[in-house]
């Protein structure tokens, strides 16, 4: 028993070894490798699948235009955080440690975002573009410049959301939220538009996720202060459709106000579109230049002709992984470091703007030592201070059972 | 006090028959294989995708695919058992809990390739509730309640009244013992594995009916189905019945306006009243609410 047990624990030992040791370096030629930390199962797995066929078009692109360095393909290693911030760090200890990629698009979720950047990517420097994290705890990290976001943060969400609630003819909401960073913090920045407009919050409720029930949580809710409407920041598959479903069965409440996190087409084949008519939310919008918006799409709806190009988050990540891509080459070689240094010459102005599908004409211009600005699918992608993107805010309706853009605002 | 009984009692009433399910099957594995079966949230997932398998296929309501989910989930405990439990009877209970952990795994691996992660459901739509006087209940409810009552009562008369399940309670008392007096011991834990599975896909089905279909599904309420089975004393399924009623009631309860309007609980740490009770009753009677084995 004894020697069987110290051959495993050798064994085991051995093992992790491999797996923490960096592989050789590479040749010349060899692929540079991009991580993706995806949520593809758990709350936000319905996301996933739009947002994985953006940020493989790009790449595609980029490699079929000749690829990064003097010929070198992009390759794709996605990671699954199953929604969850330990899975998170561990996989994207794998990405950092294992796969050693030069730079990760990801997480998803907020708190995972802040989970992956606190224990892994800050410490060992690894640059990510997280293209739908869009808690504002995010840009107070001290992150040494290597957490950036092609996502809009949700102070401008909840501050627009508050507003569109008022101009609606809403005076009393209850709100209810997921208890995590991303929950908290986009209630509370509609909370404090939403009161600066004039508006009465009734009450406030942090829910625990993946619940079989919500019915008392809403019924204490729409017991107090007669609220006209519930304002709910959730994610669709842990807790989200089944709140809705709790409140419109037992007449709780029968207007929502909505926020990203609920934004998918699912919801309304879950709940019913008669259900949510006149319903209506809030996410990042586009801010883009139509023609290059248009481009994004046309090559989408091409490579992907099932999915949706406007779905959430999609054109954020096909952007994040144009700014990596062309923040590798501005930097000469996939150096982490150096991709940091790259990714706000590439990504703002001023320089000659480059959009969707023209990566071949911005590895010229920089082969020539002239400046680049990338101008995305999704806004024009200008890194501030804190890396977080400037963009715009759309809002959504449900008509009809499909969900419709009905106006984009900056602020 | 019409307010407690409609949103708090009756929906911790269905929420607690759907744990008892759970928990009674997890209670029953342990009884005679001596290893807590983290695979059961993930049968329960798996019987509840079978019926939505039924019910496109069919165009049948999710209440009468039930037998179709129970035979696609006893097939799956079978082949898990041949594959990986049979083998490492003799192991230590840490090594089958944790295979029974990489099998759940399994399980959900192929209901996220056939299925995809996006929530589905059995195409009932919204229903309002039914009112009798003033009390409200959801007629999906009323069945949940009577469905769960049939399943326990079955499960009663096959441990009871049964050489089958006489069989089952001696292995559960004494494996050795039983084995020597001619008890035969791999039918009667096929035996178990198919009632595990009957009650799991009944309770995923029931939870599915309720909520929506998702891979983590089952999952996510094994936890309480095992806080269940240790509150009822782990290895006595009727005790792991009574516990779940209990968590679930207690979890719903907990945030109840008693006090001026306030909830007792934020609701948002309604999950940790399960493990408090936990907690509370293996303090003060650690051998469960019914006499469990070690």
């Amino acid at each position: 028993m004894i020697h069987s047990t110290i051959g495993r624990r050798a064994a085991l030992a051995l093992g992790a070894a491999t797996l923490i040791l960096p592989r050789p370096g590479r040749a010349q030629g060899e692929a540079v490798r991009i991580g993706a930390i995806l949520s593809a199962s758990g709350g936000l797995a319905a996301f996933v699948p739009p947002i994985r066929a953006g940020i493989a078009l790009a790449l595609e692109e980029i490699n079929a235009a000749g690829g990064v360095l003097n010929g070198r393909r992009l390759q794709l290693v996605e990671a699954d955080d199953q929604t969850n911030p330990q899975v998170g760090v561990t996989v994207a200890t794998r990405l950092v440690q294992a796969d050693n990629v030069a730079a990760i698009i990801g997480p998803m979720a907020s708190g995972i975002t802040i989970a992956v950047a606190n224990a892994v990517t800050i410490p060992a420097g690894v640059p990510i573009i997280s293209p739908s994290a869009t808690a504002p705890a995010i840009s107070a990290l001290q992150d040494n410049d290597t957490v950036f976001r092609t996502a809009v943060p949700d102070g401008l969400q909840g501050q627009v959301l508050g507003r569109v609630t008022r101009e609606r003819g809403i005076e009393r909401v209850a709100v209810m939220a997921i208890n995590n960073d991303y929950g908290r913090g986009l209630s509370a920045a509609f909370a404090e538009a939403f009161r600066g407009h004039g508006g009465t919050v009734t009450a406030t409720q942090n829910f625990e996720e993946n619940r079989p029930s919500y019915r008392a949580e809403l019924q204490t809710l729409a017991g107090r202060g007669s609220p006209q409407a519930l304002m709910l920041v959730g994610y669709p598959a842990s807790g989200g459709n089944t709140i809705l479903r709790n409140s419109i069965e037992n007449g709780f409440f029968n207007r929502f106000v909505l926020t990203d996190g609920m934004r998918d087409q699912s919801v309304v084949e879950a709940v019913g579109a008669r259900a949510l008519q006149g319903s209506f939310g809030t996410a990042p919008g586009t801010a883009a230049a139509p023609e290059q918006r248009r481009k994004y799409e046309e090559a989408f709806r091409r490579a992907n002709p099932n999915l949706d190009p406007g779905a959430a988050f999609v054109a954020q990540a096909y952007d994040a992984a144009y700014v990596i891509a062309l923040a590798i080459q501005r930097a000469g070689a996939p150096d982490r470091a150096a991709i940091r240094g790259a990714l706000r010459e590439v990504a703002n102005a001023p320089g000659e703007v480059v959009g969707p599908g023209e990566f071949a004409r911005a590895r010229d211009l920089l082969a020539q030592g002239q400046a680049v600005n990338y101008e995305g699918a999704s806004g024009p992608i200008e890194f501030n201070q804190q890396g977080d993107a400037q963009g715009r805010i759309e809002v959504w309706e449900v008509q009809d059972g499909r969900i419709t853009v009905v106006a984009n605002l900056a602020e | 006090m019409l307010e407690l009984l409609n949103f708090y009692l009756i929906p911790g009433l269905v929420l607690g028959a759907i744990y008892a399910l759970a928990a009674a099957g997890v209670s029953l594995v342990y009884g005679v294989m001596r290893f807590a079966n983290f695979m059961h949230g993930d049968m329960m997932t798996w019987g509840a995708y079978a019926a939505l398998v039924a019910v496109l296929a069919l165009g049948i309501s999710p209440w009468v695919a039930l037998p179709f989910a129970v035979a696609a989930t006893i097939p799956v405990a079978w082949a898990a058992d041949a594959a990986f439990f049979g083998r490492l009877r003799r192991a230590a209970p840490a090594v089958l809990l944790i295979s029974s952990f990489g099998a759940a795994l399994m399980i959900r691996a192929v209901v996220y390739f056939v299925f995809g992660p996006t929530p589905q459901n059995y195409g009932q739509g919204l229903v309002p509730p039914l009112l009798f006087g003033e009390v409200r209940i959801q007629q999906r409810h009323l069945f949940i309640l009577a469905g769960a009552a049939l399943a326990a009562l079955a499960l009663h008369l096959l441990l009871a009244r049964t050489r089958a399940g006489r069989a089952m309670r001696a292995m559960a008392d004494d494996p050795d013992l039983a084995r020597v007096t001619g008890v035969p011991v791999a039918g009667v834990i096929r035996l178990t594995w198919a009632v595990a599975a009957a009650l799991a896909a009944i309770a995923g089905t029931f939870l599915a009916i309720d909520t929506e279909l998702t891979p983590m599904l089952g999952f996510n309420v094994l936890l309480a189905a095992f806080a269940a089975a240790i509150l009822g004393g782990i290895g006595r399924p009727w005790g792991a019945a009574l516990g779940g009623l209990l968590l679930g009631l207690a979890e719903e309860l907990s945030s109840y306006p008693f006090l001026a309007g306030e909830p007792l609980l934020q609701p948002a740490y309604k999950t940790a009243v399960a493990f408090a009770v936990l907690v509370l009753v293996l303090i003060f009677r650690p051998q469960g609410l019914f006499r469990g084995m070690g």
